[in-house]
């Protein structure tokens, strides 16, 4: 039996600049930011004291009856955007084999507000009683996967990936291998993070990873510019739909790309910092083009993990230009994070649902906040301003937390 | 507190845990043969009623609830208790 090939049907995006795909990409293209002073808790005496907040949810339209507490914010989400994903893909879970349709979602965090919560109660009543008995399948990782599949019926395998901020990418990756094992048809694969609460604010705060632009909340997100000063966090949630080609046809639903290649691939290096002369994250792409067949020469497009920080944009455009050579050059690059922040868990996922409307729509988003060029990272970053461009072949790449890389090829179906 | 609270206090809490209105929950129901309660729900229902109410439900009293109008009864009796003692 030969490999099938994996296309993406379906899109399901919830962020701070908007709710589904078409509010999403209409935002990305006016290079509009969502990072904003924070609102959900009292910032004042953290040194960032802003973040990328979907302040619009509307619980309790997609939970009615109060039904929002029995999931955690990652779960809601999630959820939201599986809806969103279904329904773009024009797929009725009720008409698929079950047990042939899986779920694989990324989370670095899951239900942090709620253990936050709980633990507050436990030490502020001292009364192990006091912690609501929801808390565990609230707080557990695996909850936004499992929430997904319940409510669809999904028999096929349920996995969560979690590898900090290269979890999404790696859950679309793990769709793809699983797509192409024959073991499944068609995969739910994403992730969600719903980091914006006090104890991680704190945390990445502690290691000096956040930017500090507190006055200029838009600003603060800067990837590649010469002044970036780290990232702002951001929650969100992407859902894909991937299918094989014979599943999509047969069906006669849009295509929006091909999921042509992955890569996962650890530095082994160290905990948070990246291998910085390139070596590493160029290897996890040369992998990736590897799997997709795709000669890099090909490459017309990287949605870059691009996350602000002084180091990793130094070291991702270090590694492009390793991998690429001259052509680095003629790639066109761009950092969704610099208007969403960095959504953790979530970010790989939300940038390949970019790539696949970059490769549908042939137009790049900018990467705002784009002023001040530095003589290290002198790569085409489409600054500032959207631009056509007649994409064929984008990757996306995603370097997370503990050596953690990740890559996907994508390309337009001929 | 009155009893009519009470009654529609709990009855608002059932309501949340099967994500439904309150008005679709009668006294005379099942917790388990009608609303479908499970073991989860019913950890939920005693932890919100132990809050609500400031009461602490031992495991033995709880398997007194078969229907809403047991719920409702013995939290009128824990809390009457409360206020008497108080008093």
């Amino acid at each position: 039996m030969s490999t099938p090939t994996v296309v993406i049907t379906g899109l399901g995006v919830v962020s701070s600049i908007g709710l589904g795909k078409e509010a999403f990409w209409r935002a990305l293209l006016a290079g509009q930011s969502g990072i904003k002073r924070i609102r959900s808790f009292d910032a004042s005496l953290y040194a960032c004291q802003i973040a990328g907040e979907i302040l619009d949810f509307p619980a309790e339209e997609f939970f009615p009856f109060g039904a929002s507490a029995r999931f955690s914010r990652a779960s809601q989400l999630a959820l939201v955007a599986s809806q969103m994903a279904l329904e773009d893909a024009h797929l009725d879970c009720k008409c698929c084999e079950s047990d042939r349709v899986g779920t694989v979602i990324g989370t670095g965090l899951g239900g942090a507000e709620v253990y936050e919560n709980q633990l507050r109660r436990l030490i502020e009543t001292n009364n192990p009683r006091r912690v609501h008995p929801w808390s565990v399948p609230l707080i557990m990782a695996n909850a936004p996967a499992a929430e997904i599949a319940i409510r669809y019926g999904l028999k096929g395998p349920n996995m969560t990936i979690s590898t900090a901020c290269s979890s999404g990418a790696h859950a679309i990756g793990y769709g793809l291998d699983l797509i192409r094992s024959g073991r499944v048809d068609i995969m739910m694969a994403g992730g969600t993070e719903a980091c914006i609460v006090p104890g991680v604010v704190a945390g990445f705060n502690a290691l000096r990873a956040l930017s500090v632009c507190n006055n200029e909340p838009e600003r603060a997100s800067r990837p590649f510019d010469k002044t970036r000063d780290g990232f702002a966090m951001g929650e969100g949630a992407g859902v894909l739909i991937l299918e094989t080609l014979e599943s999509a046809k047969q069906r006669d639903v849009r295509i929006y790309a091909e999921v042509a290649g992955y890569a996962a691939a650890c530095e082994a290096c160290h905990i948070v910092h990246p291998e910085t002369t390139g070596t590493e994250e160029a290897r996890v792409m040369e992998l990736a083009l590897e799997d997709a067949g795709i000669p890099a020469g090909q490459v017309d497009y990287i949605n870059t993990h691009g996350t602000s920080t002084v180091l990793n944009d130094l070291t991702e455009t270090n590694a492009i230009k390793k991998l690429f050579g001259p052509h680095a050059y003629r790639i066109s690059l761009n950092s969704t994070k610099s208007m969403i922040g960095h959504t953790i868990g979530a970010a790989g996922a939300v940038e390949a649902i970019v790539c696949a409307l970059t490769l549908h729509h042939k137009v790049l988003h900018p990467t705002i906040n784009y002023e001040n060029p530095d003589p290290d990272c002198d790569l085409d970053y489409t600054p500032n301003h959207a631009s056509e461009k007649d994409v064929h072949v984008a990757l996306s790449n995603s370097f997370g937390f503990g050596s953690n890389n990740a890559c996907l090829v994508m390309k337009a179906l001929s | 507190m009155t009893g009519e609270s009470i009654e529609a206090r709990i009855i608002a809490g059932l309501a949340k845990i099967k994500k439904t209105k309150p008005e679709t929950i009668q006294t005379q129901a099942r917790l388990i043969e009608d609303l479908a309660i499970d073991s989860l729900d019913t950890l939920d229902l005693i932890f919100q009623l132990e809050e609500e109410f400031h009461i602490e439900i031992p495991e033995e009293h709880q398997m007194q609830f078969s229907t809403v109008q047991d719920v409702i009864t013995y939290v009128h009796e824990r809390v009457g208790q409360t206020i008497a003692r108080s008093a």
